[in-house]
């Protein structure tokens, strides 16, 4: 029976072993070989005391050793918790906290970093490394397992682990509003109810090339990585410096032959923008997906007509439910600039919008607050009962029997077709670049500064990258901050895709009549 | 100021978010650092454009273009030769 995660990999390394199933720079490695190297890892987590439910934080620059650490604790029962490899100590830190990382999964070169991360913490039980590469000298190495010891463990899973699809897989940890990140709890279940639909919806086959361009932190690495194992198709990872060239991005997507390609819309939006895509032809380009914000109508209807031969699909979903909407782009006429639909729901996934009279919208041009129901719905935040039960509600519509219904916090309208139609935040969230960002977290590093008297953080509007973020700051008095300085206070906190792009200094900011921080009037100074 | 110096300076204070880079020199490397990375580059395009009036054509971004302060310096001294 197929019904964890790990399953996938098993099945497809059953039937395609010689395959390649992941492909990073100059290496690969099979589905013989990835299910072997995971069994053995398996089987040294669980000799390390690793059973179900025990989180296995993953510190790990995008490559193949990460996705083995990914697979490797699913087999081992536990849950994996991917780490931002660019966020900042401080953050990883709280993070390993948390969720009470019980195991670490990382690389020599990054020893000596995790080794200032964790001192003065509670420790993980055993750091184990994916590599064979020298480690820097002076560190404490009591509870390190070698990539030797893997290498030298049984090929063949020891015991069969008592998981069963109910279990949580991984946590992802997003932007919370209160100042700290919130983990984000997903089980088998939950991941596979995605995975059907996206398997049903896109024929994914052994000969597709899937890319990853998503960081394994973040949600869009699911369909990716998954989806790929799942049809036993070749999963290519994106390298990190490729990602920043256009050009060359470009010619790596066609030398790749990528035939499946998933991201957020600002780097498509960028390969439009100064890729040379009329360059290249893409053959093997068939399925263009893109989520996690707005696409400019310009510039998608651009990219439709430089690669004319995929189709293009738009899909929607908070992590707390991955996908949940989709819409398949139709041609977009000259001149077009209102936004695509987000569309209707996937296939085994309900959604409803709630006007604020708590009316279910059914009309075009009525708004509400979108909801999603079904065995998509996460199992809530990691060690946070109360925004769990703010977020994860019952079900209003139907009271037969108990049901818990995600709020998406976004509000919708239908359009005449019944494509939903996303029309923004019913709170402080934003996006930009694809990444969900909770401004109040920013405003609360801000105000962990001790020269800072008040801060508010607004987001503009932006083409290209869907929202631009300013800090307006009033220091204290006599005090000389500046822009660096608290750009790099904020880099001990946040990650970059957080750190405001501008700070301005101000005498004071704006109030309501209410006595708080007037955001529209500094949004209209701007 | 010189080309570098402007260079270095904004990469310093518009950039860097980390303190182990603070006293960022010519020759330290800036992708594999992730000093600039996806967000960083849009950046940097639109500093190159404002302060020294030259335009980064599409071919040119590229990593040898972009590695550390002094091959960005290069290229905008190229550009700037190239403009006279």
């Amino acid at each position: 029976m197929v019904y964890l995660l790990q399953h996938l990999l098993v099945n497809s390394a059953r039937r395609y072993p010689d395959k390649e199933a992941v492909v990073f720079q100059d290496q690969q490695i099979t589905y013989r070989e990835l299910d072997r190297v995971t069994n053995q890892l398996a089987n040294v987590l669980r000799k390390n005391g690793v059973r179900r439910g025990d989180r296995v934080g993953i510190y790990l620059n995008k490559s193949i050793p990460a996705i083995v650490s990914i697979l490797g604790t699913l087999k081992a029962g536990a849950v994996y918790v991917p780490l931002d490899p660019r966020a900042p100590a401080e953050r990883i830190s709280y993070i390993m906290e948390n969720c009470g990382i019980r195991c670490l999964l990382t690389s020599s070169q990054k020893m000596s970093l995790v080794a200032k991360m964790l001192s003065g913490r509670p420790q993980p039980e055993r750091i184990i490394l994916t590599d064979d590469s020298p480690l820097p000298a002076g560190l404490p190495l009591e509870n390190l397992v070698s990539w030797e010891t893997v290498q030298e463990a049984p090929d063949l899973l020891e015991d069969e682990n008592p998981v069963i699809e109910t279990d949580l897989a991984y946590i992802l940890y997003t932007s919370g509003s209160t100042g700290v990140p919130k983990g984000v709890m997903i089980t088998h279940l939950n991941a596979f109810t995605f995975l059907k639909w996206v398997q049903a919806t896109f024929h994914i086959t052994p000969d597709d090339c899937l890319s990853n361009h998503a960081p394994l932190h973040f949600d869009l690495s699911i369909l990716d990585v998954f989806g790929a194992l799942n049809a036993g198709a070749t999963l290519v990872l994106v390298p990190e410096v490729i990602s920043t060239f256009p050009i060359r991005l470009a010619d790596w997507i066609e030398e790749n032959r990528i035939s499946i390609w998933y991201s957020v819309p600002s780097v498509l939006t960028m390969l439009v923008l100064h890729g040379e895509l009329e360059r290249h032809r893409f053959p093997a380009l068939r399925t263009i997906l893109f989520a996690g914000e707005v696409f400019p109508t310009k510039y998608l209807r651009r990219l439709m007509e430089l690669i004319p031969q995929a189709e293009y699909y738009n899909l929607y979903g908070p992590t707390e439910t991955n996908v949940i909407t989709y819409y398949k782009v139709e041609p977009i006429a000259p001149g077009q600039t209102k936004p695509i639909p987000i569309g209707k729901a996937c296939s085994n996934m309900e959604v409803f919008a709630l006007t604020e009279q708590g009316q279910v919208v059914s009309h075009p041009g009525e708004e509400g607050e979108l909801y999603a129901r079904g065995s998509c719905v996460a199992k809530g935040y990691w060690g946070d009962p109360e925004k769990t039960s703010k977020h994860f509600i019952t079900n209003p519509l139907q009271s037969n029997f108990p049901e818990i219904v995600y709020r998406t916090g976004d509000i919708v309208t239908l359009d005449k077709n019944g494509n939903y139609i996303y029309k923004g935040r019913r709170d402080h969230m934003i996006k930009s670049r694809g990444y969900r960002i909770e401004l109040g977290e920013i405003e609360t590093a801000l105000y962990s500064h001790s020269g800072v008297k008040e801060a508010a953080v607004v987001a503009v509007p932006d083409d290209l990258i869907g929202h631009r973020i300013y800090a307006y700051i009033v220091p204290h008095d006599g005090n000389q901050l500046t822009a660096a300085e608290l750009r790099l206070f904020c880099g001990q906190k946040l990650p970059s895709y957080m750190i405001p792009e501008k700070f301005q200094f101000r005498i004071s900011l704006p109030k309501t009549s209410t006595g708080k921080i007037d955001k529209k009037a500094l949004l209209a100074s701007v | 100021m010189e080309v570098n110096a402007l260079v270095r300076q904004f990469i310093k204070t518009e950039l860097v978010t980390d303190h182990l880079y603070s006293d960022l020199q010519d020759n330290d490397p800036l992708l594999t650092t992730g000093i600039i990375d996806s967000l960083g580059i849009v950046k940097i395009l639109a500093f190159i454009q404002e302060q020294f009036g030259v335009n980064v054509d599409d071919r040119e971004i590229v990593p040898e273009n972009f590695e550390t302060v002094q091959a960005i310096s290069s290229l905008i001294q190229q550009k700037l030769a190239g403009k006279q």
